[in-house]
């Protein structure tokens, strides 16, 4: 029997039927019609599925984990990632970013900046609805459209997320017991018009020479449990690490660490971000560097080449090179 | 049109005569392709919807309920598109051709008798007529892909032409079994002889083969799946319609469609009884119940249509006219002899038995000596 002739066909024709009316009582179930109903009905995205970058922060969006370090404006591929520092009012770097614009017109979506950054603050989305009418500003993203919440890292991307909040507790905990011992900024030491006129100077000296900072100028001070006004000079503390403030130029934080040891003179040739775009914090890259245990003197990345230069000099003197 | 033009008279004496005659003409015809345009818009939505099915997918619904107007959304974004002719194409017989593919399409109609005494008309060579205007059709396809001046398109004519050439012979033969038993071409005479509780020419063995056989040949002549080869997508693009866009492409669809319909038509008509059917005689709705029967038969055999397109993989060449000139021929040459059998019987259970027995002895024999002409078994040297 089973070589009756047209037996095959008749198969045939039984597998279509049966598919045809089943369809109508299991089409629900997803191996049967498989197709998603696509605006009302949504597939769970993959978690390895990816489209565009955005930015996590932890809790508000002001707690945004991007420390401008511009690693990922330096990796991407198609340079479609354009960074500025926030500043403040004194020009000193607020380690975070104060333009982040992303455009996704360029972006290829390859995921080297999620791969690259340091501080887990860039990762890729899984959001593909992103068509728009213009080429140009609907599709250039800013800052606050890219800053979404861990919360939302977790939604699309679970395990992931929780992979990194893992990796994440004890970098902070490590960093924990050495907080950067506050400087003295101008406006501690300074009456009004001496800080205009300081900063004044720093502008105009800016790429002239070096800048000496704190500034050796004798400032009246009222001394507390006195009354008389006493000259106090504002040296630099003999230890401590003064240089670190990315707000001095590169030549006065040299020249802030001339007289101390190899360590320190690395330290302060360092972007002073502590951005771990290295792997490390800024003294712990100079420690590093110095006892030898990472030669890679390429790491500082916001510090660019004129850091990556500065301690190629620094180590060919000191003969690690 | 007789009938139409009396009861213009009987109801508006006061007619011009040359009015009321325009109207008799142009009523039958306005209904007729109202009626079957709306058939044809049906059919490719039931036909995406149950190939969807049969394919595990849902099929369009997203025009209207179930969507149902996705045929006015596909025929208006066809028509808007832009038409492109070749460079290099003949331009005037690559305009006509879109044009005469629908045209023969639409004439089969006129002798469809849809309801009980509705027919366009009803000439006394019907089935001839209707037999002879449908191979017209490769007319027009072998224009357009002789015109399109592309390799690909002249392929799917040569196909085309040699496909629909060869299953006109079995199919005419297979209807030459209806006109024996019926005595006559008109198609309203076919009909009226099949009454009878197992009227219907199906129903007897000659009939049950001749309909096979012409089910079969009306598939490969409309081309449809598994006898698709002259617009064979996987292997010459779109075939004869490969240089053809925006609403002649429509055309070449709806040309397609509709000759479908009316090959079913005509399927029906001699084979199914057509309009007949219980209450189709009946004074007052007699001819709404016969036209449902019409198009419930026409419906299955739309079914039938949709259901092998969605199973059966398509034929190769040497296959499809193998079948046609090795198997259908001959059998429906042994169908007729069967019918003369049947006939000349003392009486209908020998008539039965005869032809019965001979078609079964004719199939068998004709797969045996055909099954010899399958290919060996390839042995490949490098694999174990």
């Amino acid at each position: 029997m089973s070589n009756l002739l047209g037996k095959g066909m008749i198969d045939g024709l039984v597998v279509t039927a049966k598919n045809f009316v089943t369809s109508y009582f299991d089409g629900n179930r997803k191996d049967r019609l498989f197709t998603y109903q696509y605006p009302e009905e949504r597939m769970k995205l993959p978690e390895n599925s990816r489209t565009f970058p955005f930015l996590v922060y932890d809790g508000t969006p002001d707690q945004m984990r991007c420390t401008a370090c511009k690693v990922c404006e330096t990796e991407c591929p198609p340079q479609c990632i354009y960074i500025v520092m926030e500043r403040d009012a004194n020009g000193k770097p607020l380690l975070r970013p104060r333009v982040f614009d992303i455009d996704i017109s360029v972006c290829m979506q390859c995921g080297i900046c999620a791969e690259v950054c340091p501080t887990n603050a860039i990762k890729m989305d899984c959001d593909f609805e992103r068509s728009a009418h213009g080429r140009f500003e609907t599709l250039l993203s800013h800052l606050p459209e890219l800053l979404k919440s861990n919360d939302y890292y977790h939604q699309i991307k679970s395990a992931e997320a929780t992979r990194v909040d893992a990796t994440r507790k004890p970098v902070k905990k490590a960093a924990a017991p050495a907080p950067v011992k506050p400087m003295p900024t101008p406006a501690d030491i300074l009456t009004e018009d001496e800080r205009s006129a300081w900063q004044r100077g720093c502008q105009s000296e800016i790429g002239t020479g070096p800048i000496v900072w704190p500034p050796p100028v004798v400032v009246k001070k009222k001394v507390a449990g006195t009354n008389t006004e006493q000259n106090v000079s504002a040296a630099p503390l003999p230890t401590g690490t003064p240089w670190h403030d990315s707000g001095i130029d590169i030549a006065a934080r040299m020249e802030l660490a001339k007289d101390r040891s190899l360590a320190d003179k690395l330290m302060a040739a360092m972007a002073q971000l502590d951005c771990q775009a290295c792997g490390y914090d800024c003294r712990g890259y100079a420690d590093a560097l110095a006892s030898g245990t990472n030669s890679d003197f390429t790491l500082c990345t916001p510090g660019e080449e004129e850091t990556k230069n500065m301690l190629e000099k620094l180590l060919k003197e000191a003969g690690k090179l | 049109m007789d009938a139409i033009y009396q009861l213009i008279h009987d109801y508006c004496p006061t007619m011009p005569d040359w009015l009321a005659l325009a109207l008799a003409i142009l009523l039958p015809i306005a209904i007729v392709m109202g009626v079957f345009l709306t058939v044809f818009a049906l059919l490719t939505w039931v036909e995406r919807k149950a190939l969807g099915r049969i394919q595990n997918r849902r099929g369009p619904n997203r025009v209207g309920p179930v969507g149902l107007f996705q045929p006015i959304a596909d025929g208006l974004k066809l028509l808007t598109k832009e038409d492109i002719v070749p460079n290099a194409a003949d331009k005037v017989v690559h305009f006509l051709a879109p044009v005469l593919v629908v045209v023969p399409a639409f004439m089969v109609l006129a002798v469809v008798p849809v309801a009980k005494g509705f027919i366009a008309v009803d000439l006394n060579i019907g089935v001839l007529f209707a037999l002879a205007v449908s191979t017209a059709s490769v007319l027009a396809l072998f224009m357009a892909g002789w015109a399109s001046h592309n390799k690909f398109s002249l392929l799917g004519a040569m196909r085309g032409v040699a496909q629909v050439v060869s299953y006109e012979v079995p199919m005419v033969l297979a209807a030459v079994v209806v006109l024996m038993a019926s005595g006559s071409l008109s198609s309203v005479s076919i009909v009226e002889a099949q009454r009878g509780l197992t009227g219907w020419f199906v129903c007897k063995p000659w009939g049950l083969v001749g309909f096979v056989i012409f089910q079969l040949c009306a598939m490969a002549e409309v081309a449809r799946t598994p006898f698709d080869l002259p617009e064979a997508e996987s292997e010459i693009v779109a075939g004869y319609h490969t240089e053809y866009s925006g609403f002649k492409f429509a055309l070449f669809q709806m040309g397609e469609y509709v000759a479908a319909i009316t090959m079913g038509g005509i399927t029906v008509t001699m084979f199914l009884g057509g309009y007949l059917g219980p209450g189709c005689d009946l004074p007052k709705f007699g001819w709404l119940i016969s036209a449902c029967w019409f198009f419930a038969k026409l419906g299955i055999i739309v079914v039938i249509n949709i259901w092998a397109r969605g199973t059966w993989p398509r034929v190769r060449v040497d296959q499809l006219l193998g079948f046609a000139w090795k198997l259908l021929l001959p059998l429906s040459l042994v169908n007729i002899v069967a019918m003369a059998v049947w006939h000349f019987a003392p009486n209908k259970l020998v008539g039965w038995v005869e032809s019965a027995v001979l078609l079964a002895v004719a199939i068998v024999a004709l797969v045996k000596i055909n099954a010899g002409q399958t290919f060996e078994k390839r042995s490949y040297r490098f694999t174990s």
